[in-house]
């Protein structure tokens, strides 16, 4: 077989595989055959014919109705992975620097095995940049509380969820650094209420819908008994109704404790966050919320 | 535009300036491979509703549709550090990773590869190239296929597009077998010789 018949014989091949597909055997002729063909010809083909059908698609995606919940689906799946891969080490605040290593380290990061001071909030702030943006700062109360108004004068309650893990701040900066390094990223500080769990409260929370991501930081929320009760956190998506608010999780404020920091595990998408509340609920949280008592807001995006 | 449905290089090179510029990395392809939290997400987002229009292609509606999506995102994760920028777009990748898989899930499931049957009035038309000009994105291998002979063109069209067999592109055309082989083989080289000449890695730039 001469040189051209051999390449006329390896492009039949990867056309056939990227239209009909190979049987074993000939998928064996052809992998026998890139071996010998040079790096750069071994998958034009189908590279050529990607280009293709994505720029043919083009015409049929802008009239395209996907499936019911495909999408969420797989934004839920894609986002469960990513928590997984997370609590595994691949992803994380590692990740983060590598990406970061240029002009977006604008303030200096601690090494992971600087040890930051258990509750100092100045070390806090000092060490992660956390990217303000100005219109979501600081909603005043009378702006969060005619929200939260709003929410209680609601009757259709939202969905259930976990209890998520609570992490006394013993280490807030590998936290508040993979989330503070998105671009998305939102911070906004606590309104309390008037309800007697906050009375004292401060602190804040940060969300990114881009990595579906968060956590809450409090001082001064009353520490609970999770046998009596339990806190709860819901998320105002704006788009999707505003009486069934995304449940972030149930968790708990220890005793004894200046400072809590509280990851977010919301159960669903959240597509773009506005609104965040913390209520004060049964033990294990509820799947409706009666809206009676909520501790904190934070108003985010109008 | 010369007739009216094809473009010429020269009007090609001056849309592709219009193109937006890619930063290294930045496509959620690249992310994905960089470890980056969010990217997974970010996928899902930017591409779903491309796979989502090629399922429909390979298997219609419905849970088939929606279950070789699935498939096709579980396939990326994995080969998402295969994408090289300078190569390919990164739909084009996409595209790519579908297409592979949705041939293996057909084969696997009923032996015979059939994509859905060819609409009529399929040709690109003017009214196309206008929509795809407007979304001001690059498509540079529709270029590339306008510029084949009309022949050509539908053989690519009719076997790579629409998945049909040697034989029924030359039954449907009424070429000689021959033809249509040499005809689909030529047409791919001459599109790749178009895209090299235009440099196709100047997509990923």
């Amino acid at each position: 077989m001469s040189g051209n018949d051999r390449w006329t014989e390896l492009e039949e091949l990867m056309l056939r595989r990227s239209t009909f597909g190979l049987s074993p055997e000939e998928m064996e002729r052809l992998e026998a055959l890139l071996a010998a063909a040079p790096e750069e010809d071994r998958e034009w083909i189908e590279r050529l014919i990607g280009e293709l059908d994505a720029e043919l698609a083009i015409r049929e995606e802008e009239d395209l109705a996907l499936p019911a919940g495909l999408r969420e689906s797989l934004l839920a799946a894609a986002g469960e992975a990513e928590r997984a891969i997370g609590r595994e080490g691949a992803l994380g605040p590692d990740a983060y620097r590598r990406r970061s290593a240029g002009p977006a380290e604008e303030a200096p990061v601690a090494p992971a095995e600087t040890p930051v001071p258990e509750g100092d909030p100045d070390q806090v702030a000092h060490v992660v940049p956390i990217r303000r943006r100005t219109a979501l700062e600081w909603a005043g109360w009378a702006a969060a509380a005619a929200i939260a108004v709003i929410w209680l004068g609601t009757s259709a309650g939202p969905e259930s969820g976990p209890t998520v893990e609570v992490i006394p701040g013993t280490d807030p900066m590998e936290r508040l650094l993979a989330v503070a390094d998105v671009p998305d990223a939102m911070r906004i500080e606590w309104t309390a209420t008037e309800d007697p769990t906050a009375r004292n409260v401060s602190g804040e929370i940060v969300w990114s819908d881009l990595v579906q991501r968060g956590f809450m930081r409090f001082r001064g929320l009353e520490a609970n008994a999770p046998d009596e009760f339990q806190y709860q956190l819901w998320i105002f998506d704006s788009e999707r109704d505003e009486r069934f608010p995304v449940d972030g999780g149930v968790f708990d404020i220890p005793a004894g404790e200046e400072e809590v920091i509280v990851p977010i595990d919301a159960r669903l998408p959240v597509r773009g966050a506005t609104f965040f509340a913390v209520t004060v609920e049964a033990p294990g949280g509820v799947v409706v919320s009666d809206r009676s008592r909520v501790a904190v807001v934070a108003q985010g995006a109008e | 535009m010369q007739d009216g449905r094809t473009i010429s290089l020269g009007e090609w090179r001056t849309r592709r300036s219009r193109v937006k510029t890619h930063d290294p990395g930045s496509t959620p392809l690249e992310r994905v491979a960089q470890g980056e939290p969010g990217a997974m997400v970010a996928c899902v987002d930017a591409y779903t509703s491309l796979v989502w229009s090629l399922a429909r292609r390979w298997f219609g509606q419905g849970e088939d549709a929606e279950d070789a999506v699935q498939e096709v995102f579980v396939e990326l994760w994995k080969s998402a550090g295969r994408f090289d920028p300078t190569r390919a777009s990164d739909r084009g990748f996409v595209a790519m990773i579908a297409r592979r898989r949705f041939i293996d899930r057909r084969r696997k499931f009923d032996r015979r590869v059939e994509t859905e049957s060819m609409p009529t009035g399929f040709d690109i038309g003017t009214s196309e190239h206008e929509r795809i000009e407007g979304r001001v994105m690059a498509a540079p291998a529709l270029a590339a296929l306008d510029t084949l002979p009309e022949d050509r063109r539908e053989f690519v069209m009719l076997s790579v597009v629409y998945g049909m067999s040697h034989q029924e592109v030359s039954d449907k055309t009424g070429a000689p077998l021959g033809t249509v082989k040499s005809g689909i083989r030529r047409g791919l080289m001459a599109m790749r010789d178009v895209l090299t000449q235009q440099g196709m890695e100047e997509v990923g730039r």
